[in-house]
């Protein structure tokens, strides 16, 4: 079991003090002009912004936080840093270890980073050889019945929480809208166009309930994150955001039968991680002013806002129809638009957007009022949030 | 071949399943000493940890828990549009499979029935593939 009092020691010891990325939308316009990209060189632009963003240079860093497909070793070499502290994690995982590396004493100055070249490599999200299949069973498991994509197994569980909570169609329709409003606002953001509920209604289904506006985009980017002490950080330029709190919980069991996916919505999962990240940051969804959720598809945000407390179990559709997730709304979901409209980089661009909102810095969609902005995800029912905090 | 299908994943327990499929059984393995049933199939119970099991054939009966239809295809045996659903077997594991002879989205809830049809892999095998249909086709 987790310890509380432990945990609560490392609550606002860490910030971010660097935040980079890259084009997307402009890389996206290349791509389609027939540029092809490299994942370490995206990983290399981001990196480079990240420390002009915290004012550091590549000596200061001391650890090194890698995030898949890029491979540890050769991202490190690219990025020229030998170091003490090296692993590979997916984006909440390595904010969380940057966080525990440093309050070990492991590493001071830590580097986060990402890159992705899927369009450019034409990653296979679906068929037998589907990303992931090595790592999630239930990707290929289901193959001889034609069921190997992500999208059908979301498909599966939107099937089922919309005959269970009354949430339709329409409702799906305006997470979609919202997020992809916030996009609109978004210089950066690969898919400007806005669009509207006529348009989200015409879009065809992939695997029904799920339609192609209702999946993440699939483009070519990199992220990268500088989190230092929350000391080193206060001396350097820009307001400070630290790292005030995070949660996991896995569920493994029954994994591959769908049985926490179809059944349970990984509403277990939800709850510990939830509570573990309330008990460290001494906030909870009340505190909240502006989430991030990681929306490979649709069916996402809904469910994780009702897994991590925003509301009810089956009760979303309320905060749907009040018009409290999109631009305007009291609770904003993914203001820089997620990964349905900015930018698909496997939670990492949820990261930057929180932060730069945190500072203030979101220009046109820039929310105000904020003190606190939580990630919420819940992959493959491994549900994980972090809690990022504005300090006066 | 124009109506193959994705073949199974190649592992040894999983190959099990498909060979009483084959012959025309739905069968799952039992847990020896706590009797727990497992889907898919796996070395070790992970409620007790006991590696003893038998194959036990399931009543083919369910309900649908879940389902979605692809609107595209991909695979030369499934053209679109097909339905795959996850059906809770009356004995409690969750089951996936096609759900035929049924246009459109089923009921969530609606009773299903097992039926093992004949199959064809993109392998060259041939064998038998679970499937499933409305207990109640009336619309």
């Amino acid at each position: 079991m987790r310890d509380p009092a432990r945990l609560s020691a490392l609550s606002d010891i860490a910030a971010v003090a660097g935040i980079g990325e890259t084009d997307y939308a402009a890389d996206a316009q290349a791509s389609r002009k027939g540029q092809r990209f490299d994942a370490y060189g995206l990983a290399a632009t981001a990196f480079r912004r990240a420390l002009a963003d915290a004012g550091l240079a590549p000596g200061d860093i001391d650890g090194l936080i890698v995030g898949p497909p890029l491979a540890l070793e050769r991202a490190g070499e690219v990025l020229g840093l030998d170091v003490g502290f090296a692993v590979q994690a997916d984006a909440v995982g390595a904010v969380m270890q940057a966080v525990t590396a440093i309050h070990a004493g492991l590493a001071q100055c830590i580097a986060l980073v990402y890159g992705n070249s899927q369009r450019s490599v034409a990653t296979a999200y679906g068929g037998p050889q589907a990303m992931g299949g090595d790592r999630f069973l239930a990707y290929v498991q289901y193959a001889p019945w034609g069921l190997t994509s992500q999208g059908a197994l979301y498909a599966m569980m939107a099937s089922r929480y919309m005959a269970e909570t009354g949430f339709t169609a329409d409702d799906l329709g305006r997470v979609v809208t919202g997020i992809r409003g916030f996009a609109a606002l978004n210089p950066n953001a690969v898919r400007r166009r806005g669009l509207s509920l006529e348009d989200y209604r015409a879009s065809p289904f992939v695997c029904e309930p799920l339609r192609r506006d209702d999946y993440c985009l699939v483009n070519d980017g990199g992220v990268a994150l500088i989190v230092t002490t929350a000391d080193r950080a206060r001396h350097l330029a820009g307001p400070l955001v630290t790292v005030a709190g995070f949660g996991r919980h896995d569920l493994n069991r029954d994994a591959t039968s769908l049985r926490p996916r179809l059944i349970d919505r990984y509403h277990s999962a939800h709850r510990q991680a939830a509570q573990a990240l309330h008990e460290m940051a001494g906030a909870g969804p009340r505190d909240v002013d502006a989430v991030q959720i990681y929306d490979s598809f649709s069916v996402h945000v809904p469910v994780a806002l009702e897994g991590f407390g925003f509301c009810p179990p089956g009760e979303a559709a309320g905060l749907v129809r009040d018009g409290a997730l999109g631009p305007g709304g009291r609770l904003p979901v993914n203001s820089g638009g997620g990964m349905l409209g900015e930018s698909y980089m496997q939670g990492w661009n949820h990261q930057a957007e929180a932060v730069r909102q945190l500072r203030g810095a979101a220009g046109a969609r820039q929310i105000g009022g904020l003190r606190h902005v939580q990630y919420l995800s819940d992959v493959a029912g491994k549900a994980a949030t972090l809690l990022y905090r504005r300090q006066r | 071949m124009t109506d193959a299908r994705p073949a199974p994943r190649p592992d040894a327990l999983e190959a099990e399943y498909w060979r009483h499929v084959a012959q025309g059984r739905l069968c799952l393995q039992a847990c020896d000493p706590c009797g727990s049933l497992r889907y898919p199939p796996a070395p070790v119970c992970a409620a007790c940890g006991s590696a003893a099991a038998r194959w036990q054939p399931l009543s083919g009966t369910g309900r649908i828990v879940a389902w979605t239809v692809f609107h595209r295809s991909y695979f030369p045996a499934l053209p679109a549009p097909y339905t795959v659903v996850s059906v809770a077997t009356e004995e409690g594991p969750l089951l996936v499979g096609n759900l035929v002879d049924h246009a459109g989205p089923p009921a969530i809830g609606a009773c299903v029935t097992a039926r093992i049809d004949p199959a064809t892999f993109d392998t060259g095998a041939t064998g038998g593939i679970c499937q499933w249909r409305l207990a109640d086709p009336t619309p």
